[in-house]
């Protein structure tokens, strides 16, 4: 990203943002509610457009070249999952749009969250730990590029937050680009390999832990 | 202004490397084809989105009530036709030729005809299936999950607004199929070929006329944040078209046009009073519908502007041919379309402009 600027109802919510960011790598990203974590992981997506900057991979342009990352797993706030829908076949519906996997892949990811895959209890009467689980599911079942992973730990247990800590070091070691935003000071020091303070839109370098 | 860069050591992009063609290679299993033409793709992610918004559909509660509006919808229509069949034989207003397309346009008992319910409620089926369209899934998130996925966004409504005029278009036509064949039973009218090209335009305009509805319901939830609202703009719509319209058109057709007062102005003013009156009306498509419909369901409408005595004078009574009714109700037809598609248009734009975030 370069020179992001962002400004909703008259309220920067992106200043200057200035971001070269590899794969391979898990950068944490720290902030007050409100501070542009999230909006900053939805310009970095392509599901907001910068007021003014450039985002680009591999020397492509977001929104000229392409209208979202090609190849992203995302989790935001909200799972965004279809109620009436089992898990599976969530999943399946998602990947059937970019048939880039199978039925078999889809299985695995949910296997490796900590779900069952053959659970027919539908999307809406699943506990709130089991949606998120679910969304980071769908959001690795891929393998994409690029992961974006906003508070991933909410609403775990115990075992849910060392599962997901577990993958999201497994996708680091694969090579992907993964993005965690959370207020949990401990993932962020277990998982990132490099700390970013958002404040008021502007963001800027930090120490892990702080 | 400060650029911050992650360290990126050679392992690392080695890594990104590897990963990036496993997915590739991932890609050829499960699905066929690897590579897919960008034509192909896209297809593909519209069949997927429009079967996917067939189902939702099909499976939701609010098919019941979709079920049960159209079944209002035929049975009563069915019922006044039948009740009122004979009465307007004997009356002698009706084109004996066409006895079967009366099933739709006959009305009994003070239970409007089929065509007139169709017009009336016809709307409510393109509203229930639209007026969340787009904000129930932004509300729900999953609109973020689907635009994150690599797809042109324009295929999510399009396919949202196929699956629609699909879903109407079969409920329309099952419907008017119903009353054509359990008519033929009950009152033994067997339809000409002319009839059933007349039945199949007919059917086909009240798809167009709920495919204006659909559009309009659409963009509603795309500019609505709440589909309440949206749902509520769509009936104030709906009323305006099908009620004040009329009012105001006549309001304003007296102010320009008067024809109280001076007897001999009154003269002069009267046809021109009439035109502005029409014209007016057909801005709302409740109306345009209405006229095209009972023009192409029956034979014996003539003109649907006014008609002067001297026009009138030397004219053959006779029933139109189809063509010659098509010629008559031909503008209605491109007229609603292109509405339908100047709405959609509008819903589309508003969609694509539209950034994806919680609000």
């Amino acid at each position: 990203m370069e020179n992001g600027n962002k400004t909703i109802r008259g309220r920067r919510i992106l200043c200057d943002v200035n971001l070269e960011l590899y794969g391979g790598t898990v950068y944490g990203f720290i902030g007050r509610n409100g501070s542009g974590k999230t909006m900053l992981f939805r310009a970095l997506s392509g599901l907001i457009r910068l007021d003014s900057g450039t985002i680009s991979l591999d020397g492509q342009v977001l929104h000229r070249d392409f209208s979202v990352l090609p190849s992203l797993g995302i989790v935001l706030e909200n799972a965004g999952l279809y109620p009436d829908l089992t898990g599976l076949e969530n999943l399946k519906y998602l990947a059937r749009l970019t048939r880039r996997i199978g039925a078999g892949e889809i299985r695995e990811a949910i296997c490796r969250v900590g779900l069952d895959p053959d659970d027919r209890r539908a999307y809406g009467k699943y506990s709130l730990g089991m949606k998120q689980r679910l969304a980071i599911a769908q959001a690795i079942m891929e393998t994409p590029d690029v992961i974006m992973l906003d508070e991933p730990t909410n609403a775990l247990d115990e075992t849910g937050v060392e599962d997901i800590r577990r993958i999201v070091l497994e996708e680091r070691d694969r090579g992907a680009l993964v993005l965690l935003a959370s207020h949990n000071k401990e993932d962020i020091r277990v998982l990132s390999d490099y700390v970013l303070r958002i404040e008021k839109g502007y963001v800027s370098e930090a120490e892990v832990g702080g | 202004m400060q650029t911050i860069k992650a360290p990126a050591d050679s392992r690392v992009k080695e890594l990104a490397r590897e990963g990036g063609s496993r997915r590739e290679d991932a890609g050829g299993e499960g699905t066929g084809s690897r590579v897919q033409s960008e034509g192909n793709r896209r297809y593909h992610v519209r069949k997927v989105l429009f079967q996917k918004e067939t189902a939702e559909f099909i499976n939701s509660r609010r098919m019941i009530l979709f079920v049960v509006l159209t079944a209002l919808i035929t049975v009563s229509g069915f019922y006044a036709a039948v009740s009122g069949l004979a009465e307007a034989i004997e009356g002698g207003n009706t084109a004996t030729d066409f006895l079967f397309l009366k099933l739709f346009t006959v009305s009994a008992n003070s239970i409007p005809s089929y065509n007139s319910l169709m017009a009336l409620m016809g709307p409510f089926i393109g509203i229930f299936m639209g007026f969340d369209a787009i904000n129930s899934e932004r509300t729900e998130g999953t609109l973020n999950r689907l635009v994150s996925q690599p797809l042109y966004r324009d295929q999510i409504i399009i396919s949202k607004f196929l699956a629609g005029l699909f879903i109407s278009a079969v409920m329309v036509f099952a419907s008017g199929l119903l009353i054509g064949s359990v008519g033929l039973i009950a009152t033994g009218l067997i339809p000409s070929g002319e009839e059933v090209a007349r039945l199949f335009i007919y059917l086909c305009f009240c798809v167009i006329y709920i495919g204006f509805w659909l559009a309009a319901a659409i963009l509603f939830s795309t500019i609505c944040r709440h589909a309440a609202t949206s749902a509520l703009a769509c009936i104030a719509v709906w009323l305006f078209c099908a009620i004040f319209v009329s009012l105001l058109a006549g309001i304003i057709a007296d102010a320009l046009y008067p024809v109280n007062g001076n007897e001999m102005q009154a003269m002069m003013n009267e046809m021109k009073n009439y035109s502005c009156e029409l014209n007016l009306n057909r801005i709302s498509p409740y109306y345009l519908f209405a006229e095209a419909a009972s023009t192409v369901l029956n034979p014996g409408v003539r003109a649907i502007n006014a008609v002067t005595i001297a026009q009138l004078s030397g004219a053959i009574s006779s029933n139109l041919t189809l063509g010659q009714s098509l010629l008559l109700v031909w503008p209605h037809l491109t007229g609603l379309a292109a509405l339908m598609l100047v709405v959609f248009a509008i819903s589309y734009v508003s969609f694509m402009r539209q950034e994806i975030r919680s609000r």
